[in-house]
């Protein structure tokens, strides 16, 4: 990989993972994800988190939880803490600045989704043990991770733009969490006014695969034109200016 | 071109309907400390900008190091070091790290960079706190490591928006020595903004005034104050009072007459007649000990000029 991609890679995680705002906060952030997701609801749906769609729930709220903090602490934050200038009249290139912070995001937000799909696999083995080691539907396992990934890119490209427009982290985050939020609760409510059976068999009568590709699809869509957004706004002299 | 470290030809700047800086033309010789003075809004900060690339300039052009700032800015970035405005320091990482960030992003190789962090940090006396984050320090030692930062990978030239402000005297001392011996020791042209005319007086071989984006005066301090510096006396004695002071102003050849640290300081139109002023003096009973002649502060004539300019 480029050496100032690795560079900036290597400057944020050094924020992430040791010397963060708050130490307490950073264990609180990480740990409602792993309580809720790779303990309770294992626990609570049992085998049909291997074979039905509930899993989904991790490739979905993991980014979503982790990933919003840590990106709008990376761009915002840098503006907040008047560190951007500084960066900007390094040497080190828009695009690797942008990349490096990007995928540090992304390996973050993606790597906890792929441990939590792990610890609940364990959960659930634990918990059903019949002498044979249970693993996820294949077509659900791909339907996580390509959501998880496509997700997570989601959440950065998005707090990116939304960053660069926001002159506190705070602003940042609170916008982005109301752009992806508002969505994803109008859906669920919408959900909970139909009675469970009744989704069930609506859902059931659906082709799910065909459901999940399109939706990747349209995810896709999005992360590539929110990228293309993203690298058209983070040049210098538009930063400078903002 | 190779004597020049920085070559500014009707540089102009405009935000909107302000401009900010109006047909700046500015040669900066290589291998000296340069000062570039004026007043806040002055156009300082959007000069340093637009000489690392940073902004395109609404018309006119700069050249720095020898290269283009519109086409070749990443070249003049990888060269130049900077301390600007905000001193640019993570704060939530230790000293160390700050430098070793910066060291990955100008490609020091590891050894050398390990190296050369130790010896910046050795000589700004913060090495035995390297591992603290930086962000517990006092404010003179984050300028000091942001100063470190700058020079981290020797550049020819670095250019320093205001690295003594809002720094007590003795931290403004230290940085400001670190300055002089960096200029010497390591042969870089150094490129700095300041409101401190003494500091500008003890370190720069040249100075360039600014007011609202305009040069109004460019020279080595000396000769701008014998431009624009007006006779000065400055009268040692006992006996001064107010009625004093007030039949000296009345004097046509007399400009100002202030008392500093018991001293009478007269400000003159020309060249004074002095056995005449100290017969004036005595005449109203002051016993004279000392007579100073000179020329006006730096100060003094920064502030003439922008009284000029009004």
């Amino acid at each position: 990989m480029n050496t100032d991609i690795m560079t900036i890679i290597w400057k944020e995680s050094k924020g992430l993972f040791k010397q963060g705002k708050s130490r307490s906060k950073s264990i609180l952030v990480l740990a409602t994800p792993i309580f809720m997701f790779g303990i309770i609801l294992p626990i609570q749906f049992r085998e049909e988190w291997l074979s039905m769609a509930w899993s989904l729930a991790i490739a979905l709220f993991t980014p979503l939880i982790l990933i919003a903090p840590t990106i709008c602490e990376s761009f915002a934050g840098e503006r907040e803490r008047h560190t951007l200038e500084t960066l900007l009249a390094s040497r080190l290139p828009d695009r690797s600045i942008l990349f490096g912070k990007m995928i540090i995001s992304i390996l973050y937000g993606f790597g906890m989704t792929i441990f939590l799909l792990l610890m609940s696999l364990v959960v659930v083995n634990l918990l059903m043990w019949n002498g044979k080691f249970q693993f996820y539907q294949l077509s659900i396992l791909l339907a996580d991770l390509g959501l998880g990934a496509l997700f997570s890119g989601l959440m950065v490209t998005l707090g990116i733009l939304v960053s660069l427009r926001s002159a506190t982290v705070q602003s940042a985050q609170q916008m982005l969490m109301m752009i992806i939020v508002i969505p994803i609760f109008g859906l669920q409510a919408i959900i909970f006014l139909i009675p469970m059976e009744k989704t069930r068999e609506f859902l059931g009568r659906f082709n799910l695969n065909q459901f999940l590709l399109i939706f990747l699809g349209i995810l896709l869509l999005a992360d590539l034109g929110l990228l293309l957004a993203a690298m058209s706004r983070f040049k210098r002299s538009r930063l400078i200016l903002n | 071109m190779d004597k020049l470290a920085i070559r500014t030809q009707s540089l102009t700047r405009d935000f909107d309907s302000l401009r900010a800086l109006d047909g700046l033309s500015l040669d900066v010789p290589a291998g000296i400390i340069f000062g570039f003075l004026g007043p806040n809004g002055a156009g300082k900060t959007t000069t340093i900008r637009l000489l690392l690339g940073l902004l395109e300039p609404t018309s006119g052009r700069a050249e720095v190091l020898g290269y283009d700032t519109l086409t070749q800015s990443d070249q003049i970035r990888s060269q130049v070091g900077a301390l600007l405005e905000n001193n640019g320091i993570y704060e939530q990482m230790s000293a160390e790290d700050n430098l070793e960030f910066y060291g990955r992003a100008n490609l020091i190789p590891g050894a050398n960079r390990s190296q050369r962090i130790r010896q910046l940090l050795d000589e700004m006396g913060l090495w035995e706190r390297r591992k603290d984050l930086a962000g517990s320090w006092s404010r003179g030692m984050k300028q000091r490591l942001a100063l470190a930062r700058s020079i981290l990978h020797h550049p020819r030239l670095v250019l320093l928006d205001e690295p003594t402000a809002g720094l007590d005297v003795q931290a403004a001392l230290i940085v400001r020595e670190s300055l002089s011996s960096l200029a010497e020791r390591e042969g870089m042209t150094i490129f700095l903004t300041t409101h401190n005319m003494a500091e500008a007086e003890k370190i720069c071989a040249q100075i360039a005034v600014i007011r609202q984006g305009r040069l109004i005066a460019y020279g080595a301090p000396d000769e701008l104050r014998a431009k624009t510096g007006k006779p000065q006396v400055v009268i040692s004695g006992q006996g001064f009072s107010e009625p004093i002071l007030n039949m000296m102003r009345k004097r046509p050849e007399v400009e100002s007459v202030e008392m500093h640290n018991s001293q009478l300081v007269i400000q003159m139109h020309n060249t004074p007649n002095i056995p005449i002023l100290i017969d004036l003096l005595a005449a109203e009973g002051v016993q004279v000990t000392e007579v100073h002649q000179g020329k006006a502060s730096l100060e003094e004539t920064y502030l003439q000029l922008m009284e000029e300019e009004r």
